[in-house]
């Protein structure tokens, strides 16, 4: 049974104006997003992710961006067409982001369970009610229901695993780690109920063993709220530990996306194998890692054919006249490929 | 717990710099002249033997400096920093009569300071590149780059002998009684007294030299505000308030100023600089009866007992008001408790 | 425009960095050529003797013949504001020169080294700032005496505390970058670390900071000669002026007014400059 897709995007293309040229940092790019699913959107840096990620929740710098074409719908709405007001009202509560500097995305003269609570504050006069299922039981347009109250705080740092919550409460951000800065960043944004949370990058920033409980949280929380997660990283390694699906990108197009497992099974765009090929691990010991040849495209000039074409070892005179279609291959999974249409 | 250790360590640090001071006072009072009662009596050295006398075995002038030193501490201490004959009385009553006006002074240029500069750092912050912002900034310039006697003149100019808004001298217009001197404050002491007459007059009179000290300094506290302000917005916290879905009102006003009012608490020691400085210019045109004009008349007589002693008084108050500003910026940014 | 020596290059960039040192250069280059020709050319450049009475009406205001007005004594208000130029020029620079030059040597020689020599910079700087600037001179004037040069001296003897601050924060900074570590590494001497590497870093900014700050010299050194302590008449000097016209605030507010503002121009002018050329260092830095 399918779930119905909570985002829906739909040949969005966005460019940055800049004084030396326009970049197109995504280029017509469509996928969707169910209920309760983690998809991954994964690439080099430059690929255009967080640009997709920050046009979904409306917080790109608007010059010197510019939406070019395209939709995104939300629950059947077409974000990009509502007045910013009333986009601001999906921030935070309908769709949320966070972000990769821990060590910076809060603000270091209030206390963490003070950031917490105006989370709540906003969620509750939104009219959306208190975490998990309950109700509120005064409905939504009771202003008493605006405040929150010390126990929802420590709820959701019991919820992010944080030990000891009523002292952290209290603490001021500087006072603790990246690790647990991230993880109230998490607490901090799901305790607005969102249907989808956007993280940048989540882990980057922080140590192997910490990245690895943040990821575990994350993938745990979407059970336990009602949320999907939109996963950008560069790191294939953590799509492969916490996504049910990934999406390749490369120079600002989605050139695969399907089943993760699929996906690392068997990829069919060139870039996803020679991705898959650069990450050292210990089958493939002795062996020479092989990097992919070239570099990344320059975003200003936009090419006739595909984009990958001038690194790819398979290319054709027909990869470099037109771009190919992202077309389904197999079940779900898609490829944008000469070689397997 | 933080605080407490925060605010002993900063005392200590006062009191050591205090005592540098003294000793800097010290070597130019042993400076003036060969003489050494001459920087305690000025000319009443010669005028009152007795009393020179008595200031010789007080402060042990005829034994190594280190142990003059030591009595002067002392001396300073029980508060004794001579005597003036310009005042006709020990340096340190003068000093106490003339204190509270300079102190009246100095808290409404500082009300004044805040009241224009932070509303004019946030418009400026606000309409950045635009302007507004240009107009602010041309008019702080002007402000900062005015010697205080400038900024004394034009007001004079303009709020007295144009538009005859304001008297132009004086703490009190010739004819209005003083209030029984309680505190030493007048404009306190006109309240206790009920006298609301005398209290008006006498706001009326520390308005212009409060306003020309303001105009000068204004122009620090904007120009802080706006860059940090600017800076503010750029960081990642303010980002993540925007996720959560807060409106640009609530993200500027709660979020953002929060964070750059604290680039103003460390202006705090420069304005008090500035400002005492200041008053000595500003109560002179203006007549007005404090501590600069006692300086400055102090410097035309050579009363040398006075002119170190106030230089020592300043040096107190600067000291005392940096502590305090140490303190509230402590208190204001909680990650400055534990450097 | 391009030349061909970097340095001179460099320099160039940063003085046409924006509109206000472009502005700011060019007011400072005619108040310091100003100043420089007057020193050298003497009275004879200038419209009239700046001492001599009556060259007009007593009292006059400005007119073509006298742009600033006369003054009771009938003197040429303008030529008095033009000969008293290269005082305070000449006060500023070398007060600010020598203030860079000492500051800049006890600082990086503080923050390279460390230690008791750092602690001790610090508090000796802590002690010299309890006390404002002009008070502090007060007192040095009246054991010195009056008189330009004697103002100097004072205002020398307290004006290094901010140029040591600045290099030692600076020389802090630059110590802990790598090409300091591999000079230490090769076993070059510190002095000559000292001399051949961290000084030429640190300067850039002083240089900026120290361009502002001649502006805060011209009005302390304004206010010491306003408060009677420089110069002696009838011999002119902007903040004497100020003080000696000031009756005539009502009957002729030119005259107080004219030289007042003179020295906030000035002001503003080496401020505008300065300014700009701070904005172009951190541009560089971080560019």
């Amino acid at each position: 049974m399918q779930d119905k897709s909570v985002l829906d995007v739909n040949e969005l293309s966005v460019a940055y104006e800049l004084k030396t040229g326009a970049v197109r940092a995504v280029d017509n790019v469509s996928m969707s997003i169910r209920s309760h699913e983690l998809v991954a959107a994964v690439g080099e840096s430059g690929c255009g992710k967080t640009t997709l990620g920050l046009s979904i929740i409306g917080l790109l710098p608007s010059p010197p961006a510019k939406y070019i074409s395209g939709e995104v719908n939300f629950k059947g709405k077409n974000l990009l067409s509502l007045p910013p007001d009333e986009l601001r009202l999906h921030r935070g509560t309908e769709i949320a982001m966070i972000f990769q500097e821990p060590m910076t995305s809060l603000n270091p003269v209030f206390r963490i369970g003070d950031q917490i609570q105006e989370a709540i504050r906003l969620r509750n006069s939104r009219g959306k009610g208190s975490m998990g299922n309950e109700r509120n039981k005064r409905g939504p347009l009771s202003r008493t229901g605006a405040s929150a109250t010390r126990k929802q705080i420590i709820d959701v740092l019991n919820l992010v695993r944080i030990p000891d919550p009523d002292r952290i409460a209290n603490r001021y951000p500087f006072e603790l780690s990246g690790g647990m800065r991230q993880r109230v960043m998490i607490g901090m944004s799901l305790a607005q109920k969102p249907s989808l949370l956007i993280a940048d990058e989540p882990t980057t920033a922080l140590d192997v063993t910490t990245q690895a409980q943040v990821l575990k949280l994350m993938r745990g929380l979407m059970e336990d709220v009602d949320t999907s997660i939109l996963l950008i990283t560069h790191d294939l390694a953590v799509a492969s530990q916490v996504a049910d699906r990934t999406a390749v990108m490369y120079a600002g197009q989605i050139v695969e996306d399907g089943d993760v497992l699929d996906l690392f099974s068997s990829p069919l765009h060139p870039y996803t194998q020679g991705l898959l090929a650069c990450i050292p691990s210990g089958s493939k010991e002795g062996m020479k890692l092989r990097p992919i040849q070239g570099s990344t495209p320059d975003l200003r000039s936009i090419p006739a054919g595909c984009k990958f074409a001038p690194r790819c070892l398979y290319a054709t005179k027909r990869c470099e006249a037109a771009k190919p279609e992202l077309r389904v291959k197999e079940g779900s999974h898609r490829v944008a490929c000469y070689l397997h249409e | 717990m933080g605080l407490l250790s925060f605010v002993l360590r900063r005392l200590g640090l006062a009191v050591f710099v205090l005592l540098g001071v003294t000793i800097i006072t010290f070597a130019l009072s042993r400076s003036i002249s060969a003489n050494p009662l001459v920087a305690w009596l000025g000319r009443a050295a010669s005028m009152y033997p007795d009393l020179a006398a008595a200031y010789a075995q007080k402060y042990h002038l005829n034994e190594p400096l280190y142990v003059q030193f030591y009595y002067y501490l002392v001396g300073l201490l029980q508060g004794d920093l001579g005597y003036s004959v310009f005042k006709g009385r020990p340096v340190i009553v003068a000093i106490r009569e003339t204190l509270p006006f300079t102190l009246q002074i100095a808290f409404f240029a500082i009300l004044f300071t805040l009241v224009i500069g932070i509303p004019l750092g946030v418009v400026a912050a606000k309409y950045h590149r635009r302007l507004a912002d240009y107009g602010i900034r041309a008019f702080y310039l002007a402000g900062v780059s005015s010697p205080a006697f400038l900024l004394a003149l034009f007001l004079l100019i303009v709020l007295t002998y144009t538009f005859r808004l304001l008297p132009s001298g004086g703490a009190l217009s010739p004819g209005v009684p003083a209030p029984k001197p309680i505190t030493g404050f007048i404009i306190i002491d006109s309240l206790l007294e009920g006298n609301l007459s005398t209290f008006v007059d006498a706001l009326a009179h520390l308005v212009m030299p409060s306003l020309a000290l303001a105009l000068g300094v204004f122009g620090y506290v904007t120009r802080v505000l706006r860059a940090s302000i600017l800076e503010v917005m750029r960081t990642n916290y303010i980002r993540t308030a925007r996720a959560k879905g807060l409106d640009e009102n609530t993200i500027f006003f709660k979020h953002a100023l929060r964070n750059a009012m604290i680039s103003v608490v460390t202006l705090a020691s420069l304005l008090t600089t500035w400002l005492v400085t200041g008053t000595l210019f500003a109560e002179t045109i203006f007549t007005y009866p404090g501590v600069g004009q006692y300086m400055v008349q102090a410097l035309s007589s050579l009363d040398y007992p006075s002119i170190l002693g106030i230089t020592l008084v300043f040096a107190a108050i600067i000291v005392a008001s940096n502590l305090a500003a140490d303190i509230l910026y402590a208190v204001v940014d909680p990650e400055i408790r534990l450097k | 425009m391009k030349v061909k020596n970097p340095r001179t290059q460099y320099v160039i960039e940063l003085l046409t960095y924006n509109n206000e040192t472009k502005l700011g250069f060019l007011l400072v280059s005619t108040i310091v050529a100003s100043a420089i020709i007057i020193a050298l050319a003497g009275v004879s450049i200038l419209p009239y003797d700046p001492i001599e009475q009556d060259v007009g009406p007593s009292l006059a205001g400005p007119s073509l013949q006298h742009l600033f007005g006369t003054d009771i004594l009938g003197r040429d208000v303008f030529s008095r504001i033009l000969y008293a130029t290269p005082n305070d020029v000449f006060v500023s620079f070398v007060v600010v020169g020598v203030s860079l030059l000492v500051g800049a040597l006890l600082g990086a020689t503080a923050g390279y080294r460390g230690g008791l020599l750092d602690e001790a910079l610090m508090r000796c700087t802590d002690i010299i700032f309890a006390i404002p600037a002009l008070v502090l001179a007060i007192s040095i004037a009246v054991i010195l005496g009056t008189g330009v040069i004697h103002m100097m001296y004072a205002l020398l003897i307290i004006w290094w505390p901010p140029y040591a601050r600045l290099a030692r924060g600076e020389a802090l900074r630059v110590s802990h970058q790598n090409f300091i570590e591999a000079a230490k590494a090769s076993g070059i001497g510190s002095l000559r670390i000292l001399m051949r590497h961290v000084l030429p870093n640190i300067l850039t900014p002083m240089v900026a900071y120290a361009t502002i700050d001649i502006g805060s010299v011209v009005i302390i050194y304004a206010g010491l000669s306003y408060l009677g302590l420089s110069i002696r008449p009838p011999w002119p000097e902007w903040g004497a002026m100020v003080s000696a016209y000031q009756d005539y605030l009502v009957s002729a507010p030119w005259l107080p007014l004219f030289p007042a503002l003179v020295i906030g121009i000035v002001v503003v002018a080496f401020s505008s400059l300065g300014d700009g050329l701070r904005d172009a260092v951190e541009a560089a830095r971080i560019g």
